[in-house]
C-alpha cells in the first residue's frame, strides 16, 4: 500500500459535515464531484480511511439534514453523464453513448437512494458499461454504490488497454480493505460495433440478455463469477474473471438488470428473466421504449407489493449501419 | 428474522427463519457468529430450511459468516436451500465455495469424516474446491469445470491421519463439463469433454462465438498431442463465427495436434475437418494410442 497524499488527506479532512451540508442546501449537493475525488484519492493511496470517512459523514449529513436528505442524494446519485428525467421513485435517464449504441436506464430505489448503480463509459469508439448492486439499503448503500461505479470508470479509462476480467479483478482487489464493500455484486459488458462483438463480464450478477435480431429470440448469456470481496478465503482474488465473447449486429438489444428485478414479484412466483418476451415484443424500438415496457410489465407483476430490493435496468440498442454509409467510408 | 441454535455434540446448528436482509437479518446473525466464535464452537450448520428471503445484504452476511469461521479453522455448511438460494449462489459461484447438503442430519454427519479439497483438473495455477467426497460432481470456482473424482476410501487412506506425511493424492476424472440448468431458445446448453481415445468434446446447445469460449477452453484441458473428436450433434443454434473458428482449432496450429468435427446436416459448406459420423472422424485422426483414458486431480486434507 502506497503512502497516503498528505495534500490530498488535508484536503479531505477539511472537508467537514458542515461544509458538505451547506454545499447540499446551497448547490443541489455536489457529492458526485466529492466522491469523484475520494475515489482518486483511494485510488493513489489505497487508503481505506477514505472510505470510511465518507460513509462517517453521510451518516452525520443524514442527521443534520433530516429525512430529507435522500432526495438531494439522489439527484447526484445518476448515472454518470446522466440527463435527469426523473418521476419519482423512479429515476430514468438517456445517457451518454457512443454512436450506434442507444441506451437507457432505469433505477428504482426501494427506499428514498438506490444501491443499485449503472456505470457508461465510452472508449475509443466502445462502450463499457456496469450494472451493480452495493449490499443494503439506504445512504450509506447508496454512497458506496457510487463509489464502486466511479472506480469502474477510472479503471476503464486507465490508459491500458482494457480487459474487463482484469479490471473486476482489480476492483475486487481495490475494494477487498474495507468491509462495507463485502459481496457486492456486479455485471459489466464492452460493445465494440466495429468487431461486431461484445464481451461480458460478471461478479455475481443476473445474466445479461441478447435479443438477437438475426435468431429473432432473446437468450441469456450465463456468465458467473464471485462476487467482488467475497472470497478472499480461497486465494483466488488477483485471478481475472471469465470472459465471454458474443456476437451483435444491428437490430440487436442487449439488456441487463439488477436482482431487484428478477427477484420482484410473490416469493412464490418472482419475475426472473420474463421480459425476454417483452424485449422480444417490442424489437426495433429504441431502447427508452423497450426500457419502460420492462418496467410496465414487473410492476404488473409486482401486483401493487412494493420493491423487495433496489432495481435497475440498462437497456442498449444497436445500430452499426452508419458504420458502412458512404460518407463513414470516406 | 429468527435464529434458533442447538448443539448436537460439538457441532452447533443454526435454524434460521424468515427474511435475511439488511438489519433484519445481517446484524442478528453476525452477532450470533461472534458469539459462537466466543465460544469456541467452530463446526456449524446453516440450516436455511425456512428461509423465505435473501437480499445482497444477507448474501453477503453469509459469506462474511463463512470467511471469519473459516479463517478461525472452524467449517460451515449449508443444508435445506430453496431453489431460489441456489440459483441465486450458483450465478455468484458461492454454491461452489460453500459446502452444502440436502438434509440436517448430513449436514450434521458431514463433521464425523476429514474433510478434503480437490484442484481443478483445468486452471493453473491451482483452483481448489471443497468437499469432493459429498457432493462428487464438482465445480471449479474459477473456469466453471464440473468434474467427478473417482475417489475410494482406499485412495483416500493416505490423507486419513490430520498428520499424514502424503500431501496430496491424485484421483481419476474422465469427463469434464462446462454446463448451464436452464434452457435457452436453441435447447441446453454444455460442453463435455469424453478422454479416451481419441478424445470427444460434445457440444450441445450452440455453437457461436460465445460457445466457443467454452469450447476452446475444454480444448485446452486435453493434454497435447491432442487427438480430439468435436461432436456437434446435438448443436442446434449455428453461427458462421462459431463454425469458422472450430474449423480453424482443427486445421490451424503445427500439426502436432488433430482434430475433427462430426456434423450431421447443419454444416453448408465441405471441409476437410468435417465428418458424417465419430467412426470417420476418429480414423481419420490416425493413431489416438496415446491419449489417456482419464486426467488426474490433486486431492488433498483441508488445512
Amino acid at each position: 500500500m502506497m503512502a497516503a497524499h498528505p495534500e490530498r488527506r488535508t484536503m479531505s479532512d477539511r472537508t467537514d459535515d458542515a461544509f458538505l451540508a451547506e454545499k447540499l442546501r446551497r448547490a443541489g449537493y455536489g457529492l458526485l464531484e466529492d466522491l469523484e475525488l475520494l475515489t482518486k484519492s483511494y485510488l493513489e493511496t489505497g487508503d481505506p480511511a477514505f472510505v470510511q470517512t465518507c460513509v462517517d459523514r453521510l451518516d452525520g449529513l443524514r442527521r443534520i439534514g433530516g429525512p430529507g436528505i435522500g432526495d438531494d442524494v439522489e439527484r447526484s446519485i445518476q448515472p454518470h453523464g446522466a440527463t435527469a428525467q426523473r418521476s419519482a421513485p423512479i429515476q430514468s435517464s438517456s445517457l451518454a453513448s457512443v454512436q450506434g449504441i442507444d441506451a437507457y436506464a432505469v433505477l428504482i430505489p426501494k427506499r428514498m437512494v438506490t444501491a443499485d448503480f449503472i456505470e457508461v463509459v465510452p472508449k475509443d469508439g466502445r462502450l463499457v458499461v456496469a450494472l451493480g448492486d452495493a449490499p443494503g439499503t439506504g445512504l450509506v448503500s447508496a454512497f458506496l454504490a457510487r463509489f464502486i461505479a466511479t472506480v469502474f470508470r477510472s479503471l476503464v479509462l486507465a490508459p491500458a488497454p482494457l480487459h474487463l476480467g482484469r479490471t473486476l479483478s482489480e476492483l475486487s482487489s481495490l475494494v477487498s480493505g474495507h468491509q462495507l464493500f463485502e459481496s457486492v455484486s456486479l455485471q459489466c459488458v464492452e460493445i465494440s460495433l466495429p468487431d461486431d462483438v461484445a464481451t461480458v463480464a460478471s461478479a455475481g450478477h443476473p445474466y445479461p440478455v441478447l435479443y438477437s435480431t438475426r435468431y429473432r429470440r432473446c437468450d441469456r448469456l450465463p456468465v458467473r463469477g464471485p462476487l467482488l470481496h467475497a472470497q478472499q478465503s480461497r486465494g483466488d482474488e488477483r485471478r481475472a474473471y471469465e470472459l465471454r465473447h458474443v456476437e451483435i449486429g444491428d437490430g440487436d438489444a442487449i439488456v441487463l438488470v439488477s436482482d431487484g428485478i428478477t427477484e420482484g414479484g410473490p416469493l412464490s412466483e418472482p419475475y426472473g428473466y420474463r421480459f425476454s418476451r417483452v424485449v422480444e415484443e417490442k424489437a426495433g424500438a429504441d431502447a427508452e421504449a423497450i426500457g419502460e415496457a420492462i418496467l410496465n410489465d414487473w410492476r404488473s407483476h409486482l401486483r401493487g407489493e412494493p420493491p423487495v430490493d433496489d432495481a435497475a435496468i440498462l437497456v442498449m440498442t444497436l445500430d452499426s449501419r452508419w458504420m458502412r454509409s458512404p460518407s463513414h467510408a470516406d | 428474522m429468527q435464529i434458533e441454535e442447538r448443539a448436537i455434540g460439538a457441532v452447533t446448528v443454526l435454524d434460521i427463519k424468515g427474511k435475511v436482509t439488511l438489519d433484519e437479518g445481517d446484524r442478528v446473525l453476525r452477532d450470533t457468529i461472534a458469539s459462537l466464535v466466543e465460544r469456541r464452537r467452530f463446526d456449524i450448520v446453516i440450516d436455511l430450511k425456512e428461509v423465505t428471503y435473501i437480499d445482497s445484504a444477507g448474501n453477503g452476511a453469509f459469506a462474511r459468516t463463512y470467511t471469519t469461521v473459516s479463517r478461525r479453522g472452524g467449517t460451515v455448511v449449508f443444508c435445506n436451500l430453496s431453489k431460489r438460494i441456489a440459483d441465486l449462489w450458483t450465478i455468484t459461484k458461492l454454491l461452489t465455495v460453500y459446502e452444502t447438503y440436502d438434509s440436517r442430519e448430513e449436514a450434521v454427519r458431514s463433521f464425523e469424516r476429514p474433510r478434503f479439497e480437490a484442484a481443478c483438473p483445468v486452471c493453473r495455477p491451482l483452483s481448489w474446491t471443497s468437499d469432493p467426497v459429498g457432493r462428487r460432481l464438482l465445480s471449479c470456482t474459477v473456469c466453471d469445470c464440473r468434474f467427478f473424482p473417482d475417489l475410494t476410501p482406499t485412495l483416500l487412506a493416505p490423507l486419513d491421519r490430520e498428520d499424514s506425511p502424503a500431501a496430496f493424492v491424485n484421483a481419476r476424472v474422465s469427463n469434464l463439463w462446462w454446463i448451464t440448468y436452464y434452457e435457452n431458445s436453441y435447447g441446453h446448453e454444455a460442453v463435455q469433454v469424453k478422454f479416451g481415445r481419441p478424445c470427444t468434446i460434445v457440444v450441445s446447445g450452440r455453437l457461436d462465438l460465445f460457445a466457443f469460449d467454452v469450447v476452446q477452453r475444454a480444448w485446452e484441458a486435453v493434454p497435447p498431442p491432442r487427438r480430439v473428436v468435436f461432436d456437434t450433434k446435438w448443436v442446434r443454434l449455428f453461427s458462421e463465427v462459431g463454425r469458422a473458428k472450430l474449423v480453424e482449432l482443427c486445421l490451424g496450429g503445427d500439426g502436432s495436434d488433430r482434430a475433427a468435427i462430426v456434423a450431421q446436416n447443419h454444416w453448408p459448406t465441405a471441409s476437410p475437418a468435417v465428418f458424417a459420423d465419430w467412426k470417420a472422424a476418429a480414423e481419420a485422426l490416425g493413431d489416438s494410442g496415446n491419449m489417456p483414458q482419464s486426467i488426474e486431480v490433486r486431492v488433498r486434507r483441508r488445512g
